[in-house]
């Protein structure tokens, strides 16, 4: 979440963005998100296979965001929605792969360690009139048994 | 017409709400017939909406992405005058682009316009087609007609196999009026001119004489349905027609204006998801849209079986029950009533 993302870059990292698409390794099968151009564990280069990972896991970590600290590209979503909390997740793949993401849907302050939560598509922030969209995490909605 | 078969369904609701009383406490009264109604958050739009709703009916029709052969998106308040909603849902459901995407935007029927669009489509071309209808439209705080704007989205796959009901027929019907309700170029705020008789008329005849041209089309008589859903600006609004296209207040509806408020380009697609989410194998569902300026749409479904429910694709019934009520200065905020930069 740095302060300033080119339309470039955005536009680039759109199917991790929206579809949670990794990079599995061809050769040591290691799944690195984002997709990078050398994997993370083998190091070997060009051998990155795109796979979805799934769009549900657990909060392995969180914080809360108070009014008034959040970047200025969220000013005016904060405006709107006050505090917020930004999370780790560990997702539901063999891997436990983690992403860096966005709570919504909750009230922050009953986040827990360990909450079941699930992927939603959402406006991340707006920017040059450009609203990115992306994936945040919401408690996970079932239908009752 | 070639049948057309509803593959799956789902929909989407946020979790917001606002009580009219809420709102009636602010302005002293409350245009319109609604217990409450349902309030985009912070980071909501009627594309992301509409992404939800998609991803819901697809998971429920259990298509691939790739069998998808066209997507057509119908919301009279899309987060751009000038960019696709169906190129986002595209993208982010990994849907291969190189299918026939479609917005249609300039009225509250665009949902229907959507589906009737879609049947032609799928019908020449083969495959499935994802309907979506994703609405959330505005007024000004101060004016009545905001009173009952809601915010919903639902989707439908439909194909000419693997169906769970069937469309049987379809029929439109348009009438000269001037006078309806309008958003102009430019803005993002609905108006009227405050002369509630002229949207009777119209609304009335429109909707009559689609009715009545599907009933003699397919054959049938009011009596043959179970259940009838007429888009409308409050829950009382289609009583006004009722008696008009023949039918009785027996007829059964859904609830969804009266709790999601009037999502207009949505509604529709909402109220048939809500009624197929009750409805039994072999009831008859009468649906019509209505759209200023002005004109219906209206179609017949027949239910062949129930959808099976999925744990994790919630319900309609799954996304009213999750609801958090907020107070009018949330609202204010949540819909951009007040200026915000």
């Amino acid at each position: 979440m740095c302060a300033h993302v080119s339309i470039p870059s955005y536009w680039n990292a759109l199917p991790q963005k929206y579809r949670l698409i990794g990079g599995k390794c061809k050769e040591c099968g290691h799944i690195n998100f984002p997709p990078q151009v050398l994997c993370d564990k083998c190091s070997k280069s060009n051998t990155l296979e795109l796979i979805e990972l799934p769009p549900t896991g657990t909060v392995y970590t969180y914080t809360i965001i108070g009014r008034g600290a959040a970047p200025p590209e969220f000013t005016k979503m904060q405006n709107k929605s006050g505090a917020y909390a930004i999370a780790v997740v560990e997702l539901d793949n063999k891997q436990k792969n983690k992403v860096n993401v966005q709570l919504t849907d909750c009230d922050p302050l009953k986040i827990k360690i360990g909450t079941r939560v699930e992927a939603v598509f959402r406006i991340i922030y707006e920017q040059e009139d450009v609203r990115r969209y992306g994936l945040k995490f919401r408690p996970e909605l079932k239908n009752p048994k | 017409m070639v049948e057309m078969q509803i593959c799956g369904y789902g929909c989407y609701v946020p979790r917001f709400r606002i009580k009219s009383e809420t709102i009636k406490d602010v302005w002293g009264h409350f245009a319109g017939k609604i217990a409450e109604k349902a309030v985009m958050g912070y980071d909501e739009d009627t594309c992301t909406m509409a992404v939800e709703a998609s991803k819901n009916a697809i998971k429920n029709a259990g298509v691939g992405r790739e069998e998808i052969s066209a997507i057509g998106v119908g919301s009279s308040s899309p987060p751009y005058a000038l960019r696709s909603i169906a190129a986002e849902v595209a993208m982010a459901i990994g849907i291969p682009l190189d299918i026939r995407l479609l917005d249609f935007k300039e009225s509250e029927k665009a949902g229907t316009s959507a589906l009737l669009t879609l049947m032609d489509i799928v019908a020449s071309k083969g495959g499935k087609g994802l309907v979506v209808g994703s609405d959330a439209p505005k007024s000004i705080a101060s004016d009545s007609i905001e009173n009952t704007y809601g915010a919903s989205a639902a989707a439908l796959v439909i194909g000419k196999d693997k169906g769970i009901a069937k469309i049987e027929g379809a029929t439109s019907a348009t009438i000269e009026i001037i006078a309806d309700r309008f958003r102009k170029d430019g803005s993002t705020i609905v108006e009227d001119l405050g002369i509630p008789q002229y949207h009777q008329i119209a609304y009335v005849n429109s909707v009559q004489q689609a009715v009545s041209e599907l009933l003699k089309e397919l054959g049938l008589k009011p009596e043959d349905f179970q259940y009838l859903f007429v888009q409308g600006h409050d829950s009382t609004e289609p009583s006004r027609v009722l008696r008009k296209i023949g039918f009785d207040k027996k007829v059964l509806t859904t609830k969804t204006i009266g709790v999601i408020g009037d999502s207009a380009a949505a509604s529709v697609l909402t109220g048939l998801v809500g009624i197929l989410e009750v409805a039994k194998p072999g009831d008859r569902i009468l649906c019509a849209s209505y759209g200023s300026g002005s004109g219906c749409d209206a179609f017949s479904v027949q239910v062949e079986k129930a959808q099976d429910v999925l744990e994790d694709v919630p319900l309609m019934t799954t996304y009213l029950d999750n609801k958090q009520y907020i107070d009018y200065n949330q609202y204010l905020k949540f819909k951009e009533l007040i200026d915000l930069e």
